[in-house]
C-alpha cells in the first residue's frame, strides 16, 4: 500500500514520438483513478513508465514516498493488466494466477489456494485447469485480472482489463474490481476507452490529449465544469452540443447568436461575465449539454432562450427520448473521435449550414416526430463557452488547482 | 474443366511428386538394407536385386559379434562395431547439450536485448555456417593441439559444435522473435528475475524450438566423419563413421558388412527422430495475448 505520484513524467520514443509530455499526476492510498483518452495518447506508456517497463526521458516517479525511476519493474511491487492479457501460453488458469507467488518461492500447497480462490472470485472456477487457449477473451481478460488480484501490491495497474467482456459481465466486473481494490486499499491506475467506466469507477478521472493532462477532476466536476473544449467533447454521451457563437448585446443584457437565432443571457455578476462581455463581437465556442435542452409547449416558450431546430430522428429509449435536429449554427465538432485539434476550433468542421446537428435528451412522453419544427428551451444557466482559439474554458480560472492545461 | 476437379487433380498431381521425390531420396537407404542382408559376392554381380537373392545374416554378424563369416572371399578384419555406437551416441549426446547450453541463451539474448553488436555478430553466424567444415578441421586442430584436447572425446565434440551452434542460435533466435514482449514484461512486473523468466517462460515455451536444435546438433554429432577423422588419431576409441573404415582394407574390401554397419549406425538416428517428430514444429504460443 502506498501513494503513487508522478512529477513532471515526460516519455520521447527513439523514433521522435512524444507519448507522455510534463505529465502530473498524484494517486492517495486507496484511491481509484482513471486515465481516459483517445487511442494513441500515451495512457499505456504511462502505466508501463508506472510498472518500470519504460524508462522515463525526465520527470519522477514516486511510490510510498520513494522515488523509483530507477527501480526495476520486479521490486517496484506493482501488479499490472496488460491490454493484450500476456497470460502464459504454457500454463492453466491455475498457474498462471499464481505465478507471482511461485517466483516468490511460495510453495505450491500454499499458493494454490489462494490462486484458486482469486478463480472463484472471477467466476473462473469451471476452467482453471485449462491452458489460455483454451478460454474465450472474456475469460483470457479475467485471469489476467486474477493474475494481479492474487498479489497484495503497492499499485494496481489496468490497461483496459475490461474491454473484452460482454456488457453484463462488464457491470459485474466493474463492482468486483472496486470491491478489491477496497478491500486491500491500493491505489489504483486504471486506464479505460469507456467513458461509462471512467465516470462510474474513478474517484477522480485524468483526461489526457496527445500525451498531456487536459483536466484531472472527480466525474461530476468533469461533466459540470470541463476545463477546455477537448474534456467537454470527450466526456457525455451524446456529447456536448457544440455550436461556434457569438456575443453582443449591452452589458447588463448579453445575447448569445447561434446562426441566426438569438439567446438572451442572464444577468450574472461572475467572473465569466466579465470575461463575456469583454469579448463582445468575438466568435467564440458555446456548448450545451443534450439534458439541458427540453421542447417548449406552445405558449409557455420564452422566446428570449429557444432555439428553433428541425427534428431529423427521435430515438426512443423508453426512460428518455434522444432527439436528434438541426439548425443554422454552425457546429464544432470533435471529429475523429478525440483528434481534435486547438487550431480547428477557430474554424470547426462546418457541417453545412442547414444540416448543423444537435441532441436533445427530453421526456420520452413528449410528442416529438421527425419532421416536426420545434422550439427547443435552453437552460441558459448552463451553457458552457471556450475561447475559439484556444480551447480554454471561459471563465474557468476559479477553479480548483486540477485546472486546465492548455494544449500546446 | 470445373474448378473442382482442377483442384482435385493438382492435389494428386503434388501428392504423386512428392511420392516420387521421397521415393528417390530413400532409395540409397533402401537399397543398403538390402545389401546388408547379402554376401559381398553377390553385391558385386552386375543384377540389381530389389530383395536379398541369398539372405544372410553374416554381415550383422560381423558388425555386432565380431566373428568371422565364413566364406573364402570375404575378410574379416575387426571386431564387433558396438563400442563405436556407443561412442558416436556419446559424441552425439555431448555435441547436443554443448548446443543447447550455449545457444538457447545466446539466442534469448540476441533476440531480446537490442544491442549495436547485435547486428554484427549474427552476420558472423552466417559467415561461420558458410565456411567447410574441412577448412574449419586443420585449424580447430591446432587449437585442440595446443589445449591439449586431441584424441578426447571434448575435443571431438566441441569441434562438432562449431557448426551445430550458431545453426541453433540462428534458428532459436527466429523462434524467439516470435514470442511476445508482453510475456516477458509480464513475467517481470509479476517479480520474476532475469534468470526465473528465462527458465519458467522462455524456455517451455520455445520447446519445440529446443527439440528441433537439440535434434539437429545430435545427428551432426551422430554423423560427423570429418571432425572425428582429424581430431582422433589413433585413439581408443572411434565413432561408427569411421568404425565402418575398419571393413575396407588396402586390398580387399567386405562391403556386406560396411553396409551392415551403415544400417547399425542409421536405426538410432531414425528412432530419435521419429521420437522427436511430436515435438518439433508445434506452436505453443496459442492464447497468449490477444488477437
Ligand atoms: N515503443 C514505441 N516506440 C515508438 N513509439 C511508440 C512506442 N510505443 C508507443 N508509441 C507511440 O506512443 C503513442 C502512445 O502510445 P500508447 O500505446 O501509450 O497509447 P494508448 O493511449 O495506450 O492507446 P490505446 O488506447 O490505443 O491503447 C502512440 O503514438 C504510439 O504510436
Ligand atoms: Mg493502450
Amino acid at each position: 500500500m502506498a501513494t503513487l505520484s508522478l512529477e513532471q513524467v515526460t516519455k520521447v520514443f527513439a523514433n521522435g514520438v512524444e507519448a507522455v509530455s510534463e505529465f502530473d499526476l498524484f494517486v492517495e492510498e486507496g484511491e481509484f483513478v482513471v486515465l481516459v483518452g483517445p487511442s494513441g495518447c500515451g495512457k499505456t506508456t504511462l502505466l508501463r513508465m508506472v510498472a518500470g517497463l519504460e524508462e522515463l526521458t525526465s520527470g519522477t516517479i514516486r511510490l510510498g514516498g520513494q522515488i523509483v525511476n530507477d527501480v526495476s519493474a520486479r521490486d517496484r511491487d506493482v501488479a499490472m493488466v496488460f491490454q493484450n492479457y500476456a497470460l502464459y501460453p504454457h500454463l492453466n488458469v491455475l498457474d498462471n494466477i499464481a505465478f507471482s507467488l511461485r517466483v516468490r518461492g511460495v510453495p505450491k500447497h500454499q499458493r494454490h489456494p489462494k490462486a484458486r480462490e482469486a478463480a472463484d472470485v472471477l467466476g473462473l472456477t469451471a476452467v482453471v485447469l485449462r491452458k489460455p487457449a483454451q478460454l474465450s477473451g472474456g475469460q483470457r481478460q479475467r485471469v489476467a485480472m486474477g493474475r494481479a488480484l492474487v498479489r497484495e501490491p503497492a499499485v494496481f495497474l489496468m490497461d483496459e482489463p475490461l474491454s473484452n467482456l460482454d456488457a453484463n459481465l462488464r457491470v459485474q466486473m466493474r463492482s468486483e474490481v472496486l470491491r478489491v481494490q477496497r478491500r486491500l486499499g491500493v491505489a489504483a491506475l486504471y486506464v479505460t476507452h469507456d467513458q461509462t467506466e471512467a465516470m462510474t469507477m474513478g474517484d477522480r478521472v485524468a483526461v489526457l490529449r496527445g500525451g498531456t493532462l487536459q483536466q484531472l477532476a472527480t466525474p461530476q466536476e468533469l461533466y459540470e465544469n470541463p476545463a477546455n473544449l477537448f474534456v467537454a467533447s470527450f466526456i457525455g454521451s451524446p456529447p456536448m452540443n457544440l455550436y461556434e457563437g457569438e456575443i453582443s448585446g449591452s452589458a447588463d443584457r448579453l445575447v448569445l447568436s447561434l446562426g441566426s437565432q438569438k439567446l438572451a443571457l442572464p444577468a450574472e455578476s461572475g467572473h465569466r461575465h466579465r470575461v463575456l462581455e469583454a469579448g463582445r463581437g468575438r466568435k467564440l465556442v458555446a456548448g450545451i449539454r443534450p439534458e439541458d435542452l427540453t421542447v417548449a409547449d406552445g405558449e409557455t416558450a420564452d422566446q428570449q432562450a429557444t432555439l428553433t431546430a428541425l427534428v431529423e430522428l427521435v430515438e426512443l429509449l423508453g426512460n428518455e427520448s434522444l432527439v436528434h435536429f438541426s439548425t443554422d449554427a454552425t457546429r464544432v465538432r470533435n471529429n475523429t473521435g478525440g483528434a481534435w485539434t486547438p487550431d480547428a476550433t477557430a474554424h470547426g468542421e462546418i457541417v453545412g449550414a442547414s444540416a448543423a446537428e444537435g441532441v436533445a435528451r427530453i421526456d420520452p412522453r413528449v410528442p416529438v416526430a421527425t419532421g416536426d419544427r420545434v422550439a427547443l428551451v435552453v437552460d441558459v444557466e448552463r451553457i458552457h463557452f471556450f475561447d475559439a482559439e484556444t480551447g480554454a474554458t471561459i471563465g474557468a480560472t476559479d477553479q480548483s488547482p486540477t485546472a486546465p492545461q492548455q494544449p500546446s | 474443366m470445373s474448378g473442382r476437379h482442377k483442384k482435385t487433380a493438382v492435389r494428386w498431381l503434388s501428392t504423386l511428386v512428392a511420392f516420387v521425390a521421397v521415393a528417390i531420396m530413400l532409395f540409397p537407404i533402401y537399397s543398403i538394407i538390402v545389401a546388408s542382408f547379402e554376401s559381398t559376392v553377390t553385391l558385386f554381380s552386375t543384377k540389381f536385386h530389389f530383395f536379398p537373392y541369398h539372405p544372410t545374416l553374416a554381415n550383422y554378424q560381423t558388425v555386432l559379434l565380431g566373428t568371422q563369416s565364413g566364406t573364402a572371399t570375404s575378410v574379416t578384419i575387426s571386431g564387433n562395431q558396438l563400442g563405436h555406437v556407443l561412442t558416436s551416441f556419446e559424441i552425439a549426446l555431448g555435441t547436443a547439450l554443448l548446443t543447447l547450453a550455449i545457444s538457447v541463451p545466446a539466442a534469448y539474448a540476441l533476440a531480446k536485448y537490442r544491442l549495436r553488436v547485435t547486428v554484427l555478430f549474427v552476420g558472423a553466424l552466417l559467415l561461420a555456417q558458410i565456411v567447410p567444415s574441412i577448412v574449419l578441421a586443420t585449424s580447430l586442430f591446432a587449437i585442440l593441439l595446443k589445449t591439449h584436447l586431441v584424441n578426447t572425446l571434448p575435443g571431438v565434440i566441441i569441434c562438432d559444435g562449431t557448426y551445430a551452434v550458431p545453426f541453433g542460435i540462428l534458428v532459436l533466435r527466429a523462434f524467439l522473435f516470435g514470442l511476445p514482449n508482453e510475456l516477458m514484461h509480464s513475467a517481470r512486473v509479476d517479480g520474476a528475475s532475469e534468470w526465473q523468466t528465462f527458465r519458467m517462460i522462455v524456455i517451455p515455451l520455445a520447446r519445440s524450438a529446443i527439440v528441433t536444435v537439440a535434434v539437429f546438433a545430435f545427428l551432426a554429432g551422430w554423423g560427423d566423419f570429418i571432425f572425428a577423422l582429424t581430431t582422433l588419431n589413433g585413439a581408443s576409441f572411434e565413432p561408427i563413421t569411421l568404425g565402418i573404415y575398419s571393413f575396407l582394407g588396402n586390398y580387399q574390401a567386405n562391403w556386406g558388412a560396411v553396409m551392415a554397419a551403415g544400417v547399425v549406425a542409421l536405426v538410432p538416428a531414425a528412432v530419435l527422430l521419429v521420437i522427436a517428430q511430436r515435438y518439433i514444429a508445434t506452436g505453443l504460443t496459442a492464447g497468449a495475448v490477444k488477437g
